[in-house]
């Protein structure tokens, strides 16, 4: 485990934590014995020191009798602390220890005291007693060995435990962390197996905790948009390919008829003129597709400058009737009042446009019409080019803005249009931050609101 | 005369085939949609139909299958820009298959081969 790990960090604490309530614990235990064992054995002491005093009471001259009161010490001194009787096991300075830390004939309660003699220790409880008006202490007392060795054997054993018990804790915690933090593994060899030709690789989530569960579905979720974008753009170059491989065709189409045998110069002005305009149609084709390259990945490239929008329409709305004159369409404009400023690409705002007027011409019959409107919607701008023309079905108008998108119906028409106008214009107004809406029904015409933020 | 109907929405392959074909002494009719050359199978002797399919939507696909319930004789060579595999996948079990931008020369050995000529 590296020290810079979240299970090594969580199961040092864990471990350690474990140790610590364990050593706690266990010294609450010392304790609560500590106390249990001296209470006891003073309730011992005291036991036999009032059956001490009992017989004492019942004979007239103690003097007489020896008391051994079992293996207790037993020892009676006078005020002046003088031993007036002594059992048999306090010999030399044993009784003279005692003697020495007797208290004073006068308490009037029992008092307990320790003696340190002879490398032994002794509990000893002093009753006051009185017999014949004279004053006697009554010591009674008895060796703390066995108490002591309990006590030490319990130290002993719970200091030996510390290591084992650490030990477990490592164990315990690394176990249950581990099995906690698996889900972050497992993320992690799924990500390795994840590449751009196999996106498949998801995250099983049943077994995992919530915390994880939402880790885990927010990148099961990303690696399905990487996906679909990667379906995206395989199924884009397939496109690409395609709309350039119809040019190509007819170019080899006429060119190899052409080359079969003698022909006129007329023949040959007519071919090569093909191959012209077909080399064109792929040059437009391969530079709208840059151009939305631009738009969509390198937005930094644009010329954005503060913009005159009614100067900027107003030149829109000329050009397009001199277009829409061919077609005898007539274009009208309503433009709000007062000046009306943004940051534009001219010229890419311009393109946007114009795109749409041509749509707006292409598909409307003669002596249709075009209306142009602008107007401020708080803190937008709503730029609208209207037609009186055939219309988009509604199931289309999700389609529209994607590329290569072109009407179905068969038209016959002179340049057929590489389905991209309307992408790239979608493109432009979002590198203005704006949007394009778009309203239609079949058969009576079509609305294109471009909606651009002022600032 | 064998007659070849070509079937294509775009002007300028249909006149390029139609060309080429009439040049190589065929008789062509054109139609631009599958309900168009619906009718022209029914009404006119055709002997071979070049079809165009529009991906990804391949509307020729299920006027193939037309072609080949109600005019067995016919025979049919799809035409379009996509690879001869996803022509295949597409269509089924059609005489051949035509990637356009190969050039006339295999246009011309195709349809030759098909007419057994």
């Amino acid at each position: 485990m590296k020290i810079q790990s979240i299970k090594f960090k969580l199961t040092t604490v864990y471990a350690i934590f474990f140790t610590i309530v364990f050593v706690v614990y266990g010294s609450v235990l010392y304790f609560s014995l500590y106390r249990a064992l001296y209470k006891d054995f003073d309730y011992e002491l005291e036991a036999n020191v009032e059956k001490l005093k009992k017989s004492l009471n019942e004979f007239t001259d103690f003097q007489k009798r020896k008391w051994i009161v079992s293996t207790d010490y037993v020892n009676i001194i006078d005020s002046n602390k003088k031993p007036v009787l002594s059992s048999k096991n306090l010999r030399g300075n044993l009784v003279n220890d005692f003697i020495r830390k007797a208290p004073n004939s006068n308490i009037e309660k029992t008092v307990f005291r320790i003696i340190s003699s002879d490398r032994q220790r002794f509990r000893v409880i002093n009753m006051p007693f009185v017999k014949g008006g004279e004053k006697y202490i009554l010591q009674v007392g008895s060796s703390l060995k066995p108490v002591i060795k309990v006590l030490q054997k319990r130290i002993f054993y719970m200091v030996v435990s510390v290591p084992f018990v650490l030990t477990i804790g490592v164990l315990l915690g690394y176990f249950f962390i581990s099995r906690a933090l698996k889900p972050v593994e497992d993320i992690a060899q799924t990500a390795q197996n994840i590449t751009y030709e196999d996106l498949s690789a998801r995250i099983k989530i049943k077994l995992v905790d919530n915390e994880f569960k939402h880790l885990i579905n927010a990148f099961n979720e990303m690696i399905s948009r990487l996906e679909k974008s990667f379906k995206h753009i395989s199924e884009f170059s397939s496109y690409v390919a395609h709309e350039l491989k119809t040019p190509i065709a007819i170019i080899r189409g006429e060119t190899e008829i052409a080359l079969r045998k003698q022909r006129s110069s007329e023949e040959y002005i007519r071919v090569i003129n093909v191959c012209l305009e077909e080399s064109q149609r792929m040059l437009k084709t391969i530079e709208d597709l840059l151009l939305l390259a631009r738009l969509d990945f390198r937005p930094e490239l644009f010329k954005f400058e503060r913009t005159n929008l009614h100067e900027f329409m107003n030149e829109i709305y000329e050009q397009s009737k001199i277009l829409a004159s061919q077609k005898e369409i007539s274009v009208q404009r309503d433009f709000a009042d007062g000046d009306i400023f943004i940051d534009a690409d001219k010229i890419h705002l311009r393109r946007l446009l114009f795109n749409l007027v041509n749509n707006a011409i292409k598909f409307t019959p003669k002596n249709g019409r075009i209306d142009f409107s602008m107007k401020k919607e708080d803190d937008k701008i709503n730029i609208s080019v209207s037609d009186t023309g055939i219309g988009i079905p509604e199931e289309d108008l999700p389609k529209i803005f994607n590329r290569f998108f072109r009407i179905d119906r068969t038209r016959q028409n002179a340049e057929p249009s590489n389905g991209l106008g309307l992408s790239i214009a979608q493109s432009i107004a979002k590198i203005h931050n704006g949007t394009i809406h778009v309203t239609s029904h079949v058969d009576k015409g079509s609305t294109f609101a471009v909606i651009i933020p002022l600032k | 005369m064998k007659r070849i109907l070509v079937c294509d929405d775009d002007n300028k392959i249909r006149e390029i085939y139609t060309r080429l074909l009439v040049l190589e002494g065929f008789g062509v009719i054109q139609c631009a949609n599958a309900d168009h050359a619906n009718e022209i199978l029914k009404d006119s002797d055709i002997d071979l139909v070049l079809l165009d399919i529009k991906m990804p939507e391949a509307d020729g696909s299920e006027f193939h299958d037309v072609i080949r319930l109600f005019h067995r004789e016919v025979k049919v060579i799809v035409s379009s820009v996509y690879s001869l595999e996803e022509q295949k996948s597409l269509v089924k079990d059609a005489f051949d298959y035509y990637d356009k931008s190969q050039g006339t020369d295999i246009l011309l050995e195709k349809i030759k081969n098909a007419l057994e000529i």
